[in-house]
């Protein structure tokens, strides 16, 4: 069952191919923060989880995010875009640059490998608002720095206005991200290959979302980088940024070293904020045994929508098996069971209540093994 | 270029030089294209021994019959083209090994250490789409000029299976799929089309 009008809920819902954010802000408006398919099903886990509560998303929601171009994020994001035409669409300002999109359309040239060239669902997001601008559609996409306004309503039932602020990236992140854009871009005498991912994972957008008193903060993947201008510190420094603290906190970049800075946790949040990540596990999990303790240590009340675990493989030939021990490969699966984590308010009665509800694999973080 | 044009191309480089077939239009009526493409698979899965270029081939078949649900015409009718050619090579034996492909991957390339090397993996027996498994591979499954040509991204087919002439043996390959540079034409086509774009894309008033 969706939440009450009056009811403010995030869900967070992960880890499939990707992690997805729905904000629901009140009156049955939602907001969808990056995309994900579930693994097994194929579906956009965002959509799908908005039908299986009844709500209509081609009316309902009304801003779309994308925090990254990472397709660990943005995974079904085009379908999200086609489902939900009220919805404006926002992304970091690096990814309507010259040097982003011709790297997109350079990577849509030919066939790169079966999971695609790695920049296929931004190709198709960026044709898509070319396509929709072409038939004189009212245009949707909002570019975001810092501090850009994204969303600002007050016409809600729970009396409260609504408030959605980019904290990041910062000019000098998007400068980074667009320089190495212009290295990484093929000179001719290079051969086609799958776009590799950039990293640190600069460009990303950290979201604000207050309404009246209940605040929420998205951390996205941004990263700490240890210099001015630049990761979490340049959020810290930007005295133009949005005061308060917030109640509740997506962990940034999966509970991972590199996106902790503890001045946020003091800073930016209440102490013992209700707190909420999507793991990782491809190449390296995250998180670490390390950094369950230390998230921990600033939020007891935090939750993980899947267990660390990979899930099985399916069962192979044992021939296969026999082969592939015997070329000393080592082989995992990156597959970590999608699962979900609710956290909803308790309505006008008790703004500042949250209750959160987990979904297996979800799981407490104080519960688990890394 | 259409993604399968693409993949005919690669294909085509892939094969030995005696092996390139012309690529001219066949002259088949279009009801007749999947039973040509069958038949010219069939050939190709028969000719598969223990060389590299026939690995490739196999690879070439495999994408081909994973893309054939959108394409052109004439785009079938080079693949099969390809294909039957393929199946007419002189390399062929008196009795070829027969290749029983028990598991197929397909890897990106994620990173490179001194003495392994990381890839994604995409299950294509399983007709995965996305990548599910990861795999770290030893330097010496490749040969030194195999492994000069490694970058992050490069994608690598990888098979395991059975081969069987007098004996049935085990074997395992992986192949570098060598993909053709960028060419200037794409490439100032990006640009131009980035640059497009940037003026079309209207954004909203703040």
């Amino acid at each position: 069952m969706g939440p009450t009008a009056d009811q403010i809920e995030l869900t967070v819902i992960g880890p499939g191919f990707g992690e997805s954010i729905l904000i629901h802000i009140g009156d049955g408006r939602w907001i969808i923060v990056d995309s994900c398919i579930s693994y097994g099903t194929g579906a956009v886990a965002a959509l799908d989880y908005l039908a299986g509560i009844g709500v209509n998303v081609a009316t309902a929601v009304q801003l779309i995010v994308a925090t990254h171009w990472h397709d660990d994020h943005i995974r079904g994001l085009y379908n999200i875009l086609r489902a939900c035409p009220s919805a404006e669409f926002c992304c970091s300002i690096a990814l309507g640059e010259e040097e982003f999109i011709a790297q997109t359309k350079l990577y849509s040239t030919g066939w790169i490998s079966a999971a695609g060239s790695g920049l296929q669902e931004s190709e198709r997001i960026t044709s898509f608002l070319l396509d929709q601008a072409k038939s004189g559609a009212k245009p949707r996409l909002r570019r975001a720095l810092a501090n850009t306004r994204l969303f600002s309503r007050s016409d809600f039932s729970h009396g409260c206005e609504v408030e959605v602020t980019a904290l990041s990236p910062s000019a000098l992140e998007v400068q980074s991200f667009l320089e190495e854009l212009r290295r990484l871009f093929p000179t001719g005498r290079q051969p086609k290959r799958r776009m590799p991912t950039l990293g640190p994972n600069n460009g990303s957008l950290v979201l604000w979302i207050s309404i009246g008193p209940a605040i929420i903060l998205l951390g996205a993947d941004l990263e700490e980088r240890g210099k001015a201008g630049y990761g979490w510190k340049a959020i810290l420094e930007d005295t133009a940024a949005p005061t308060g603290k917030g109640q509740v906190f997506k962990i940034p970049h999966h509970g991972s070293a590199s996106g902790h800075l503890h001045e946020i946790w003091t800073d930016k949040l209440e102490r013992n904020p209700l707190s909420v990540l999507s793991p990782y596990n491809r190449g390296h999990k995250l998180p670490t045994r390390i950094d369950v303790d230390r998230i921990l240590g600033y939020a007891p009340n935090s939750y993980s929508t899947s267990r660390f675990e990979s899930a099985r493989p399916h069962p192979r030939d044992r021939a296969v098996e026999r082969q592939i021990r015997e070329m000393g490969v080592k082989l995992h699966s990156v597959k970590l069971e999608t699962g979900r984590v609710t956290i909803r308010n308790g309505g006008l009665s008790d703004f500042l209540s949250w209750h959160p509800t987990i979904i297996p694999p979800a799981q407490q973080l104080s519960g688990m093994e890394a | 270029m259409t993604l399968v044009q693409y993949d005919v191309q690669t294909a085509m480089h892939n094969l030995p030089e005696h092996a390139q077939p012309s690529i001219d239009p066949l002259p088949e009526p279009e009801q007749q294209l999947d039973q040509f493409f069958d038949h010219a698979k069939r050939h190709v899965s028969d000719l598969i021994n223990t060389t590299e270029w026939s690995a490739k081939v196999h690879s070439a078949a495999v994408d081909s019959s994973q893309s054939l649900g959108a394409t052109e015409n004439e785009d079938v009718r080079r693949k099969i083209k390809l294909l039957q050619a393929a199946s007419k090579l002189p390399e062929r034996r008196a009795s070829p090994p027969k290749l029983h492909i028990l598991q197929e991957w397909e890897g990106v390339v994620a990173h490179i250490g001194s003495d392994a090397f990381e890839m994604t993996l995409v299950d294509i027996t399983a007709r995965a789409k996305d990548f599910q498994e990861m795999a770290t591979v030893p330097r010496e499954e490749l040969t030194d000029d195999e492994w000069r040509k490694l970058e992050v991204g490069t994608v690598i087919r990888w098979i395991i299976g059975y081969q069987t002439s007098h004996r049935r043996t085990r074997f395992s390959r992986l192949i570098i799929r060598e993909r053709p540079n960028w060419t200037t034409n794409e490439i100032e086509w990006a640009k131009s089309a980035a640059r497009d774009a940037v003026e079309r894309l209207p954004e909203i008033e703040l």
